[in-house]
């Protein structure tokens, strides 16, 4: 047994164990514990695969399963590599976040989680399309079921609009077997041998769809709010992160190394306008949300978005500028990604606590909880810094790193002219809105007085809880500072995989040292605070000013009030808003609803003429006989018609 | 090092001169009132009182609240350490634009963090709209930085910036650059809470952004919130002083050119004080609403300053 | 050395002229916008006879003249004249909001600089890199008159169209014959006369300036 075969072993066989133990009858948590175990395993394995693949080194491989087209074989190349190591240690803290939830641990939940794993890491090494096709839609359907809990409507919802993309892309894919005459994907390097431009240009931009489903890319992400804020948070967490980042990845190689950027810039503009749009309105979405976990839900259609944003920036300056600045651009997006996984994880299961302990899932009904658990609100913060982009934490680096990379490029064609200012001020819009939205979101949970009860009975925190809170929010602190290196790392990485030049690091290295700015934060910081235990002052605690009344508990801004003036700024945007009135608990209380105008304006129409087409098609089934053979006689001439003149 | 030991004098000029220049603003805002107003250097005092009071806290505060006025001030050093003042070489892995839109973005985001503390209505309000004009303020300002590098071909540091449009002579004086420097100014106002944004006179409920998010703080906290807002004026002037109108500034480290950049930039602060209390005093403070009218003719402005260097 | 100076001055009256465009989109006031028409000309002028004086073609001059005595000094004060005549509201309303125009007007700029890109580089005239600005300055002109509901701030949008068109032709050709610049003139005064004497009859009839009423007119 060679060194891959014997690691391939090791990182899906627990998983695998796992999975077909939960099938076992017996004691529910024990078993489920043990299947979460044995998955752990398996996360520990895919987090040194980075490493394995460096030192081992692991070789491409296949499996023959006799006659089975092309056989299954899987690849390890460092980006896909890098991207497994961090997605396993994302899932890894979900895992043991979960173990502390006993609540949450099914039987049949836990077997899917360790098939979702499997189904993840098989996916980032496929290296046949079939094998790929297999564990993508293993991915779609382990976390469609692994909703269960959720509302079915909205779980359909999921199901619809995924498998949808996942059509597109089993399409794809197979117009790729059927032009490269191979199923290896490793065979395919795009260069030359899709000679048309226009070709590829639509494997991509449906690619770009297909994967958008998953992403959350504009106008798919209806499916996203309502699911994020009613399935079991672990569940959200990994779709949220993991499956993300497989998506992700996969948009990458086969854009950049399997079908090859076409000489066209059309493809990208396209591409640039949806994500463009999808990363505004996703901020601008979530800064009306009123749940801490539609908040997030929209925050990952705008981080996915601008990851989008770039790759499709990627593409362009590989079209415009041959691959000057592609490698920084896709480095960027590969950092984003990641560094989402992890803050994004982080916020979901931040979220995820506070629901378990104090119960309370409305953002209205929280607050103050910065005095009643201390500990957790100092994990949200630093989850909610790296979210807001603020230096020196790793959300700040990847937008950093995009915003720079976009004015590096400066100048160029005519429509590099025009596109770039513009892209830079989407990107400043959509991350300052982001950072509003999530300034609310923690100062409206965490700061302010309590404004429910609910706040100040929250039960204290168990260790379980807040070691892979803290092991995620160190994470973030830890790639936000020492981020040079990684970038360093994962530029390699892609101009080693992907067909792109290599980076220029000097671009980044001399211009950002994101260490050397914490350590000044922090020595300021430092100096004034020992300046003034040195010349010590009184200090008297007081309640918050109020102009000679008591202070109740609603006596304070809420959070819709918080986001009216945008709100009023861009309601042209926001379309239909409803005010809606609230008698339950004896006071009148108003809020304003906003319906999306996507499932208004797109969703739902698209819903209605389908059912009519059903209602026409049903007219078909007339239960004869003869009828149905007619129609077969029919599909035999068209058949043989279209395969004599075509 | 010696580029180190400048950057750090650089910094204590700025950490130093802020108050005075607010005094400045002040004082000449008094005259064209027909007052006498307080001295110029009455800024200094009032943090002198502040710091040797107790201060006051309010009990639904957590931690982030006492640590907010320290990462305040730590924001606002930093970025005097990035800004050339009067010589145009800086720590170099320091002076990103894009770093410098995010360290302005760090401050704002922990005033509001900071506003948000003491669950008081008139720091909500204060925070909400302060989030608004920055949703606005930011990209103009991200989009005039970046006509400025455009203009000076390629310098995406502060200090070379200044470097590089002093070497194009006359030709750096375009329109772009006024258009850039037209775009920054309103951003200047809207940013540091300047009428017609906001009135910093005033603690008038419906009025107040920038007041309203320090209401609960008192003591050194408010003396640092209070110098750290000082110095985001002084850094904005300076910023438009060195970056966009560069000329005067020392490109070496000899005597006499740091001692005319000295002159220079002292005399370009006093005039943009001059100027902005003339504003002050000339317009009414505009309805909330209504600035968005105006920070959009900035953003606009800003894409201009960017297009204007290709149509031309 | 001398050409590089005109160029400049040229350039940044320009961009003025543009700048000034975009503020009239802004101003909400109709005799602040009647104001910034006639600096607008007013620059056009200036542009005018820098041309003229480069290359000392007399007719150009006399175009100048004409700017300046009609489009500076005439026409606003008729537009006044109207504007108290008919006792209208000083405000003027917008259909589309200021931040949404003029984020449109930046859109049309972009626009006009695509278009005009391909042609920049083979006008070798004084000024003759002016063409996207008289472009976006037409497209804003046309916005202007689309996007605002009285009858006058429609006649000040064809007169920035109008602007718009004739910085074009003096930077790309040094100006059209004499005879179609007077030509030109006479149809802008009649232009605003009759926009004029409508916007009266309107206010007569419907007892507001609001062409919107004119939709009552279709059936």
């Amino acid at each position: 047994m060679s060194d891959s075969e014997l690691y391939i072993a090791l990182l899906l066989l627990p998983a695998l164990i796992g999975a077909v133990a939960t099938l076992l009858p017996g004691k529910k948590i024990l078993i489920s514990r043990i299947s979460l175990v044995l998955c752990a395993v398996s996360c520990v394995v895919g987090a040194l695969s980075y490493t394995a693949a460096y030192r081992l080194p692991l070789e491409s491989m296949s499996l023959d399963i006799g006659p089975l087209v092309g056989g299954y074989s899987v690849s390890f190349d460092s980006l896909s590599t890098a991207m497994m190591s961090m997605s396993s240690i994302v899932y890894l803290l979900t895992l043991v976040h979960l173990l502390s939830c006993p609540e949450r641990c099914e039987k049949g939940n836990c077997g899917f989680i360790c098939l979702l794993f499997m189904a993840v890491m098989l996916a980032m090494c496929a290296n046949s399309i079939i094998l790929l096709l297999v564990a993508w839609e293993m991915v779609t359907l382990t976390t469609f079921l692994m909703t269960k809990g959720s509302d079915e409507v909205y779980r359909w919802r999921y199901f619809t609009i995924t498998h949808f993309g996942g059509l597109i892309i089993m399409c794809v894919f197979g117009a790729l077997w059927y032009l490269y005459g191979t199923c290896d994907l490793s065979a395919m390097t795009g260069l030359g041998v899709i000679t048309d431009g226009l070709v590829s240009a639509g494997l991509i931009l449906l690619l770009f769809i297909g994967f958008g489903t998953k992403l959350g890319l504009v106008p798919f992400h209806a499916w996203m709010p309502d699911l994020y804020s009613t399935a079991p948070v672990h569940s959200v967490t990994l779709l949220s992160t993991v499956c993300s980042n497989v998506a992700i990845l996969l948009l990458m190689k086969s854009t950049f190394l399997w079908i090859g950027v076409p000489d066209n810039t059309y493809l990208p503009i396209v591409i640039l306008t949806l994500a463009a749009f999808g990363s505004v309105w996703g901020a601008m979405e979530s800064l009306i949300q009123t749940e801490p976990r539609r908040i997030l839900a929209y925050s990952s259609m705008e981080n996915m978005s601008m990851v989008i944003l770039c790759l499709a920036m990627g593409i362009l300056f590989e079209v415009e500028f041959e691959g000057d600045l592609t490698a920084l651009m896709l480095a960027a997006a590969m950092l984003h990604t990641i560094n989402h996984a992890f803050f994004k994880s982080l916020m979901l299961l931040n979220v995820g606590t506070i629901e378990k302990l104090t119960g309370e899932r409305n953002i209205d009904r929280m607050g103050g909880l910065a005095l009643f658990l201390p500990l957790l609100s100092m994990f949200a913060l630093i989850g909610t810094l790296s979210m807001a982009a603020i230096p020196p934490m790793n959300g700040f680096v990847s937008e950093w790193l995009m915003i720079k990379t976009v004015v590096t490029a400066g100048t160029g064609t005519s429509v590099l002219n025009v596109l770039l200012p513009i892209i830079v001020a989407v990107l400043g819009v959509c991350g300052t809105m982001a950072a509003v939205s999530y300034a609310r979101l923690y100062g409206f949970v965490f700061l302010g007085r309590p404004r429910s009860e609910s706040m100040r009975e929250a039960r204290p925190m168990g260790k379980g809880l807040s070691v892979p809170l803290a092991l995620l929010a160190a994470a973030c602190v830890f790639l936000g500072i020492f981020a040079v290196p990684v970038v360093r790392k994962i530029a390699v990485a892609i101009s080693d995989t992907l067909t792109v030049a290599p980076v220029d690091m000097g671009i980044v290295s001399e211009a950002l040292d994101p260490a050397l700015i914490a350590v000044v934060l922090a020595l300021v910081c430092i100096v004034l605070y020992g300046l003034f235990r040195l010349f010590r002052k009184d200090k008297v605690k007081v309640s918050t000013w109020d102009c000679g009344t008591e202070l109740n508990k609603d006596m304070q801004y809420s959070s819709e009030g918080f986001s009216q003036p945008l709100v009023r700024v861009f309601h042209p945007f926001y379309g239909d808003t409803a005010e809606v009135k609230d008698v339950r608990g004896g006071t009148d209380t108003y809020h304003i609803r906003f319906t999306e105008p996507f499932i208004r304006h797109i969703l739902n129409p698209v819903g209605k003429a389908v059912d009519l087409l059903s209602v026409h098609v049903e007219r078909m089934q007339s239960g004869n006989i003869q009828a149905y053979l007619a129609y077969l006689l029919v599909t035999l001439i068209v058949i043989l018609l279209a395969v004599r003149f075509i | 090092m010696m580029s180190i030991l400048v950057s750090a004098i650089q910094a204590v000029f700025l950490i130093a001169v802020s108050p005075l220049i607010t005094g400045i603003v002040k004082k000449v805002k008094a005259l064209m009132q027909h007052r006498r107003g307080a001295d110029i250097l009455q800024p200094y005092r009032d943090l002198a009182k502040l710091l040797r009071k107790d201060e006051t806290v309010s009990e639904s505060t957590s931690f982030l609240f006492r640590v907010i006025p320290f990462v305040c001030m730590a924001a606002m050093t930093l970025l005097a350490f990035m800004t050339p003042v009067f010589f145009t070489g800086i720590l170099a892995p320091y002076g990103d634009i894009v770093t410098l839109v995010y360290l302005f973005t760090l401050y704002r985001f922990c005033m509001v963090l900071g506003g948000l503390e003491g669950g008081s209505v008139f720091g909500g309000m204060g925070s909400s709209r302060e989030m608004m004009m920055s949703v606005l303020i930011e990209p103009a300002l991200l989009l005039a930085l970046m006509s400025m590098c455009v203009l000076s071909n390629g310098g995406t540091d502060i200090s070379s910036i200044p470097t590089l449009l002093i070497a194009l002579g006359s030709a750096a004086f375009c329109p772009a650059l006024l258009l850039a420097a037209a775009s920054f100014a309103i951003t200047l106002v809207a940013e540091n809470a300047r009428i017609p944004f906001d009135n910093p006179a005033t603690h008038l409920e419906l009025t107040m952004i920038h007041e309203g998010m320090l209401l609960e703080y008192s003591g050194r906290g408010l003396a640092l919130m209070e110098l750290s807002s000082e110095m985001r004026l002084t850094i904005f002037m300076t910023m438009l002083g060195t970056m966009f109108f560069p000329w005067g500034i020392s490109t070496t480290l000899e005597g006499l050119d740091l001692l005319v950049g000295l002159v220079a930039i002292l005399v370009k602060l006093v005039v943009f004080a001059f100027l902005l209390a003339v504003l002050e005093s000339s317009i009414s403070k505009s309805r909330l609403f209504k600035t968005p009218n105006m920070l959009t003719a900035s953003f606009v402005l800003a894409l201009l300053a960017i297009i204007s260097l290709y149509i031309l | 050395m001398e050409e590089i100076l005109y160029e400049n001055i040229i350039d940044v009256c320009a961009i003025l002229m543009l700048l000034l465009s975009v503020l009239s989109i802004t101003t909400t006031r109709m005799g602040k916008l009647v104001q910034h028409f006639a600096l607008h000309s007013l620059v056009l002028a200036v542009i005018a006879f820098f041309v003229a004086f480069y290359t000392k073609n007399w007719h150009i001059y006399i175009t100048c003249a004409l700017t300046l005595v009609l489009k500076v000094v005439v026409i606003p004060k008729f537009l006044k004249y109207t504007m108290n005549k008919i006792n209208m509201e000083r405000e003027i309303e917008p259909i589309v909001g200021i931040p949404g125009s003029l984020l449109i007007c930046a859109a049309m700029i972009f626009i006009a600089y695509l278009v005009a890109e391909p042609l920049m580089g083979s006008l070798d005239t004084l000024g003759g890199t002016c063409f996207a600005v008289s472009l976006s300055i037409v497209l804003i002109g046309m916005f202007m008159m689309t996007s605002r509901r009285k009858a006058l701030t429609e006649s000040v949008g064809l007169l920035l169209v109008e602007n718009g068109l004739f910085l074009g032709t003096l930077t790309i050709s040094y100006g059209m014959p004499l005879i179609v610049e007077f030509g030109v003139f006479f149809d802008v005064i009649i232009a605003v006369v009759i926009l004029g004497i409508f916007a009266y009859r309107i206010n007569r009839t419907f007892n507001s300036v609001d062409t919107s009423f004119l939709r009552r007119l279709k059936d």
